[in-house]
């Protein structure tokens, strides 16, 4: 994450995503998250850089945990545009951390205070960890068990036909067989890894897939740092004597056996915290089955529920302000308003087209003295190597609606 | 596992036209560049010498005669400047010819500025004090008739400096063209060679500034001018090419080289059966264009600007046709031929 944040830095990611735009895409509920101007943004990339390196280190770990957690999580805050799932994982185990004794051995905080040393942590801190990724493969293995996916192999076919340069593989890539391969073969890694991970006999082979696995993602796909953090996430599945052998390899001896408990006024809140997590983290990825219509198309319900490398979408947007009283009309430039980056996830996102109709009422409301402005969308999306489809009721005002959990009913069906 | 291979396939024994491989790209894009683009590029280089040709025979004897020769070159030039608009990728986009030849609306007032200093960069891409419309400012605008305007480059007391400006002007343009028209004959075999669906292939690079072109032309030739994009009220003097009036004509030809283009991707969206409703998207595109180009041509040679004033709702009509048009091209065509849009770019990671 140390790595994560200085390449941020180095990519210029900082100004690009969240100092040059004007307006940014917010998560229903925190739209009062805002960028904290180039200093501020710099101290914050710093803080997260810093608290990575200190809970690699155990030095002064829970500070660095809470730390880590809030700043990571206020940046990911800031604009929905860049939402990713594995920043979503790491938002997750960032806030589990803070409640695990990870710094309680091998650590710098040992060594500075040697009573907090211990051997043995309760199981479930172990567990909890192993249950949130487990999770993660298998929605993720669920969510690709649709049509388009396994009987058109898209959106594989379009991205490995991208990478058709490949080094030895690539010449394969042309073939739809490789697209198919490739689409049921990551079905069925993703719907079973976990339990050839928990599986004592098959966890060392399971693991050694996770590592190519991985890797052959990491080489194909734009995936930044997701496939480093799964291959050294998933370690947690081996026991700790495995662990403990490593270890020893690289100079730490283990101690005697010291049993970590946590204080008995807090184990009944633990208790409730952790099944209200775990609750969450398995109704969330579910949660689309309170709304109508084809996920991938509508996009409700998309988010926080490891459904990834699931679509290719293109769309245009083209939005219009009508001024109530005069009827005076104007088509929209995105451009005017957006980054380009934003201007694209919003041409497939109904959730952001909605934020920037009330962006643009505002806008017309205060620069032109319109009253009552009218915002409409004539949106057209392609999925998956589809011809477009018209995607937002172009009559509909976007400009009084307001977002919430309902289903949008002003989102046309996919045919 | 083997479960899953033989299942996988079985369904493979479909035939499949999703991103269909094995078309010819590279028979598609020999002829694109022998056809279109290199004919688009040498046809320039003529008219723009020409230009340099006229421009200095101007300078040194400014009359009636040779302003009105150097005019009449001026317009084929920009004329022939719509067909190799939408090429703006390898040599044309190392010296930005676009936004060299032509941003417009001209800066009035940077341009007066740059000729009372004596002092310009042309080199700044987002300047417009340069190009074709810094050429239609100088030769029809610059003053209220044609024997005032002759007058600013012969015996006004800035004449001189008008003149200079002029020889500036042409020099650029001539050296743009010139390196661009040059690169091609290397690049060409680049480009034919460069085929798949990835980004920079020459398929992405067609698709992509084609589509950049047809955008830029529908907002800037029509959408600023007629208020679509400014709550209804038009802006007649920011037409393309203002000062000479020529600005349907102009647009007939841009809208004539987009259709070309599009045309040679047919036979492409054939073979992937690529349809729409039932109908081949090919078709849906070329039925557009010539309802596009039905009205356009009822425009005759009257300006834009001028029809703007006098009958803004066939304007509007004719934006609405060339909108529509858009959904076609860049949403529909890019999808089915699996090409991603690149233009409107993508800064970080993706999951």
């Amino acid at each position: 994450m140390l790595f994560g944040a200085l390449r941020f830095v180095y990519q210029g990611w900082i100004e690009k995503l969240y100092l040059e735009p004007t307006f940014f895409f917010k998560f229903y509920g925190f739209s009062w998250v805002q960028p904290l101007g180039e200093t501020g943004m710099y101290f914050l990339f710093g803080l997260i850089a810093l608290s990575a390196f200190c809970i690699m280190l155990g030095c002064f770990y829970r500070l660095a945990s809470i730390c880590f957690f809030l700043c990571f999580t206020y940046v990911e805050l800031i604009d929905a545009t860049n939402y990713l799932n594995h920043y979503y994982l790491v938002c997750l185990l960032a806030f589990l951390m803070i409640f695990l004794p990870a710094h309680r051995a091998f650590s710098f905080d040992v060594w500075r205070k040697p009573a907090l040393r211990v051997d043995r942590v309760p199981a479930w801190t172990i567990n909890i960890l192993i249950f949130q990724l487990s999770l993660v493969y298998f929605c993720a293995g669920l969510a690709k068990l649709n049509p388009d996916w396994l009987f058109r192999a898209m959106p594989l076919k379009i991205w490995l036909l991208e990478r058709s340069d490949f080094p030895l593989l690539g010449y394969f890539f042309q073939f739809p067989i490789t697209a198919y391969l490739f689409s049921w073969g990551g079905a069925f890694y993703d719907l079973t890894i976990a339990f050839f991970l928990l599986n004592k006999k098959t966890r060392i082979f399971a693991y050694i897939l996770v590592v190519l696995f991985h890797l052959m993602t990491n080489l194909l796909f734009n995936i930044g740092l997701f496939p480093l953090i799964m291959i050294s996430s998933t370690l947690i599945f081996f026991s700790t004597a495995f662990h403990e052998k490593l270890l020893a390899h690289i100079g730490f001896q283990k101690n005697d056996h010291n049993f970590y408990t946590f204080p008995k006024w807090n184990k009944r809140l633990l208790q409730v915290g952790l099944a209200f997590f775990v609750f969450l983290q398995i109704s969330l990825p579910f949660r689309h089955l309170f709304y109508p219509g084809d996920l991938k198309w509508t996009e409700e319900a998309y988010r926080f529920s490891w459904r990834v490398m699931l679509v290719e979408k293109t769309g245009q947007s083209t939005f219009f302000v009508k001024d109530s009283a005069s009827g005076r009309k104007s088509e929209i430039i995105n451009g005017q308003y957006l980054t380009k980056f934003q201007e694209k996830q919003m041409s497939i996102q109904p959730d952001f087209m909605l934020q920037f109709a009330q962006y643009l009422k505002s806008q017309y409301q205060k620069q032109f003295n319109y009253t009552n402005p009218i915002v409409t969308v004539n949106a057209h999306v392609a999925l998956n190597g589809r011809v477009s489809q018209q995607f937002i009721d172009p009559m509909i005002n976007l400009a009084n609606i307001e977002d919430g959990f309902a289903p949008k009913k002003w989102i046309l069906p996919l045919r | 596992m083997t479960l899953l291979l033989a299942m996988a396939c079985g369904i493979d024994e479909e035939p499949s036209t999703d991103c269909i491989q094995g078309f010819d790209q590279k028979a598609m894009f020999e002829n694109m560049a022998t056809a279109i683009i290199l004919p688009a590029y040498s046809q320039l280089k003529n008219q723009v010498d020409q230009l340099s040709i006229k421009g200095e025979a101007f300078t040194t004897n400014p009359s009636e005669a040779t302003l009105l020769d150097l005019r009449s070159n001026f317009i084929a030039a920009y004329e022939q400047w719509q067909y190799a608009a939408p090429f703006e990728f390898g040599p044309a986009m190392d010296v930005f010819l676009r936004n060299s030849l032509n941003n417009f609306p001209v800066n009035v007032g940077q341009l007066e500025n740059n000729i009372a200093t004596g002092s310009w960069n042309f080199d700044a891409p987002d300047e417009y004090d340069k190009g074709l419309p810094a050429l239609d400012y100088l030769l029809y605008g610059i003053a209220n008739d044609d024997a005032e305007i002759l007058a600013a480059f012969k015996e006004a007391p800035d004449a001189q400096k008008h003149r200079d400006y002029l020889t500036a002007l042409i020099a650029d343009i001539k050296t743009r063209v010139d390196k661009t028209t040059q690169a091609w004959e290397a690049y060409e075999t680049t480009f034919t060679a460069n085929t798949g669906t990835a980004d920079g292939t020459s398929l992405s690079l067609i698709i992509n500034s084609f589509n950049e072109h047809y955008e830029l032309s529908k907002r800037e030739k029509i959408g600023f001018p007629s208020g679509a994009l400014t709550s209804g009220f038009p802006n007649p003097e920011a037409v393309e090419a203002y000062y000479s009036g020529h600005s349907s004509i102009l647009l007939r030809k841009t809208l004539e080289a987009s259709e070309t283009i599009s045309s040679q991707l047919k036979n492409y969206l054939d073979q992937v059966n690529a349809e729409k409703n039932g109908t081949p998207l090919s078709s849906l595109v070329k039925t557009q264009y010539q309802e596009i180009r039905t009205l356009a041509d009822s425009f005759g040679s009257t300006s834009l600007s001028e029809i703007i004033a006098t009958d803004i709702e066939k304007v509007n009509s004719l934006y609405q046709l060339i909108s529509d048009q858009v959904v076609l091209i860049k949403t529909d065509l890019p999808s089915v031929l699996c090409v991603s849009i690149t233009y409107i770019d993508n800064p970080s990671d993706s999951d």
